[in-house]
């Protein structure tokens, strides 16, 4: 984009200026057999697997879910049946991420919240009416595990469903996210637990998936949530991803029962975003797989090639796109996908043309599936691994993120790490100042943003059929009742104390939540357990 | 400045549990920047905004509201109840259909994304100055 100012200057979305055009007089530093290798080789700059696409399509991997788990596990199965190759379970964000039951003060004056950003799944009996007729033993599944607190308790149910249909978690393949970047810094809830208690969380489901479930991926760190939350540049999306990788290695180190090659691989599969800067954001994945390389071998010793290999997982969000004439997103989301296709991901989900507007209809969402299958199918992309290695421009541009993400990571580790910077704020001082500088950007033309800053109209050319989520309160109030009511309470009971023994202890919390959940204790007590062993933080938001 | 030709306070808040505070940090900062008194509650129940609204004698209540209809029709009901006086306005992500619904209840305007934040202070500007 133009640069407003006395001297005309082109800048990047991230803000780094850019020639006319490029030639190998940028690249002259540049070793291709050191910086670049073969793809599925190190430094893995070209690729994660030597045959990428030929051997193995990305996997189409959309988020769904509202209303009851009956309504989450139908728009699955309709999801499957249009193509995705494995799905993502979104939990509601007024009872699931807060882990309160409907019985909570906090829900009961918001009743219309309850299943409208995401299913309401609060127990195992949930779990198993939104997974029923879908074979889990065989698909690929997120189960809805996004931020800390609740990625234990998500698990918990998720595993426990397999444990009873006879399926071994050994079988299972997947991944939990867990992400501290949208717990504590983008999207921060109503007094969740502390982020060292997130990370305590969190590795404690990666020790227990090392020796359970080997074929699981337990977190997914992804700072793709960064961007939606101010910090848009792609050196802070690489840099936090770093940070919080190191946050979860040297926790785990200093456990002292692990070493490096037994778990690296459990976090070495991330999500970044695309949509923004496309050529930007292809170099950002290549500096990205470089990096990890770089940290796991340098500073930690990392040997094993899983170690070394990062794998990735792309979100189109919905920051990205707009609501005005909301059809424009469908452009902008492909032009995302086919970014993150020529740079190799692994994975992909892509924002509905409505999700600006309400949740996806399952017309918008189909589009995103279809988006995906016409640029795996349609237009010869998938054929050759890195098409774009050895462009003057991309091989420069890969250089320049890499160099300026090395720098916001030092930033983030003069403040204690993620952690630290998250705790005293800096962070999201850093948010509010990306979020100021892109509206001053969107206000004074420089960054055009059509529909929104340009190109607007009166009316919308297209009704856009706006989707409603079933009122669900009532229902799913009524089967909690009936779940408490007819469980064993001494049981339950039982399993609490013992949950809330092993969390002070310090042991690993996962065995005795597989108990509690099975127990048919609920999300709202176990966040309130939480909450009484492991305290409660107030994000520190400079509003 | 409002009537009295002291400046306009403004007690902001989330009527949902979502967390996302980018849109209301650009609000609350344009806000300022116009000259007015910005309180922000955060997450709060209808009777928890009322009771903020009253302590800090607001002008206006900015809501940022997510699906909750009912939720804020309950607020509604308790501003009128208590005989609050503020102005409410509402942003977030609203579907269109909702606009004329919540105005229905009483909020006097509804910025959904994209709004221009001058379109909000002159809003306010306009309204507490009538």
């Amino acid at each position: 984009m133009k640069k407003k100012g006395d001297v005309e200057q082109f800048v990047t979305r991230s803000g780094y200026p850019v020639k006319r055009v490029y030639d190998h007089r940028d690249v002259q530093d540049l070793d291709p057999d050191k910086d670049l290798g073969e793809p599925g080789s190190a430094p893995y700059t070209r690729g994660a697997y030597p045959n990428m696409y030929r051997e193995r399509p990305w996997r189409i991997f959309q988020l769904s879910g509202y209303g009851l788990p009956e309504d989450e596990g139908a728009r699955i199965r309709f999801l499957l049946e249009t193509g995705e190759m494995g799905f993502i379970m979104e939990p509601d964000l007024l009872t699931c991420w807060h882990l309160y039951d409907l019985d909570d003060p906090e829900v009961v004056c918001r009743k219309d919240d309850v299943g409208q950003t995401g299913a309401t799944l609060l127990s195992l009996r949930d779990y198993e009416i939104a997974l029923e007729g879908i074979h889990i033993e065989m698909t690929y599944a997120h189960p809805g595990a996004v931020t800390p607190q609740l990625s234990p308790f998500a698990h918990a149910c998720y595993f426990s469903v397999a444990e009873k249909r006879g399926i071994p978690l050994s079988q299972l393949r997947g991944t939990g996210e867990g992400d501290m970047i949208i717990a504590y810094l983008a999207t921060p809830g109503k007094e969740p637990i502390p982020p060292s208690a997130g990370i305590r969380l969190n590795c404690d489901l990666i020790e227990f998936c090392i020796e359970k479930a080997p074929k699981w991926v337990p977190v997914s760190i992804s700072a793709a949530n960064a961007r939606a939350g101010g910090l848009y540049k792609n050196e802070h999306e690489l840099a936090l991803t770093l940070a919080n990788a190191i946050a979860y290695v040297d926790e785990i180190l200093s456990r002292g029962k692990l070493k490096i090659d037994d778990f690296a691989y459990k976090i070495a599969g991330v999500g970044l975003s695309t949509g923004g800067d496309f050529f930007e954001d292809i170099a950002k994945y290549r500096a990205a797989r470089r990096m990890w390389h770089k940290l796991m071998k340098e500073r930690y010793g990392a040997q094993a090639e899983r170690s070394l290999r990062l794998r990735l997982h792309t979100n189109v969000g919905a920051s990205m796109c707009s609501y005005q004439q909301p059809l424009n997103n469908i452009v902008r989301t492909t032009c995302g996908a086919l970014a993150a296709a020529l740079a190799g991901t692994q994975s992909m989900g892509l924002a509905c043309y409505d999700e600006a507007i309400c949740i996806p209809t399952e017309h918008a969402h189909m589009m995103a599936v279809r988006t995906q299958q016409i640029l795996q199918l349609e237009i010869g992309i998938t054929d050759v691994v890195d098409p774009l290695g050895g462009s003057y421009y991309v091989e420069w541009l890969t250089n320049e993120v890499e160099k300026r993400s090395w720098q916001y990571l030092e930033e983030i580790e003069k403040r204690g790490g993620l952690v630290g910077a998250l705790e005293s704020g800096w962070l999201h001082l850093e948010a509010k100042k990306g979020l100021l500088e892109q509206q001053r950007q969107l206000m004074n033309d420089e960054f055009k943003f059509v529909g929104v800053n340009c190109f607007l109209v009166e009316e919308e050319p297209h009704e856009i059929q706006v989707f409603r989520s079933p009122r669900v309160y009532e229902q799913a109030k009524a089967r909690q009742d009936k779940l408490k009511r007819e469980r064993d309470n001494k049981k339950a009971q039982k399993a609490l104390d013992k949950l809330r023994a092993v969390c002070k202890s310090g042991e690993n919390v996962m065995p005795a939540l597989m108990e509690a959940v099975k127990a048919d204790v609920t999300a709202g007590e176990v966040g309130n357990l939480w909450r009484e062993v492991f305290s409660t933080w107030e994000a520190p938001l400079p509003i | 400045m409002d009537k009295k030709g002291k400046k306009i306070k403004v007690l902001m808040a989330k009527t949902s549990m979502d967390g996302h505070w980018m849109g209301v940090t650009l609000v609350a900062t344009a806000l300022r920047d116009a000259g007015m008194e910005v309180v922000y509650g955060g997450q709060l129940r209808p009777e928890e905004i009322v009771a903020a609204a009253v302590q800090e004698d607001a002008d206006v209540i900015g809501l940022n509201v997510g699906g909750s209809t009912r939720t804020v029709q309950r607020l509604m009901d308790l501003l009128s109840e208590k005989k609050v006086e503020a102005l409410v306005v509402a942003g977030g992500t609203v579907p269109p259909c909702d606009i004329p619904v919540l105005k229905k209840m009483g909020i006097s305007n509804v910025f959904p994304p994209g709004s221009s934040l001058d379109s909000i202070v002159n809003h306010i500007k306009d309204m507490v100055q009538k």
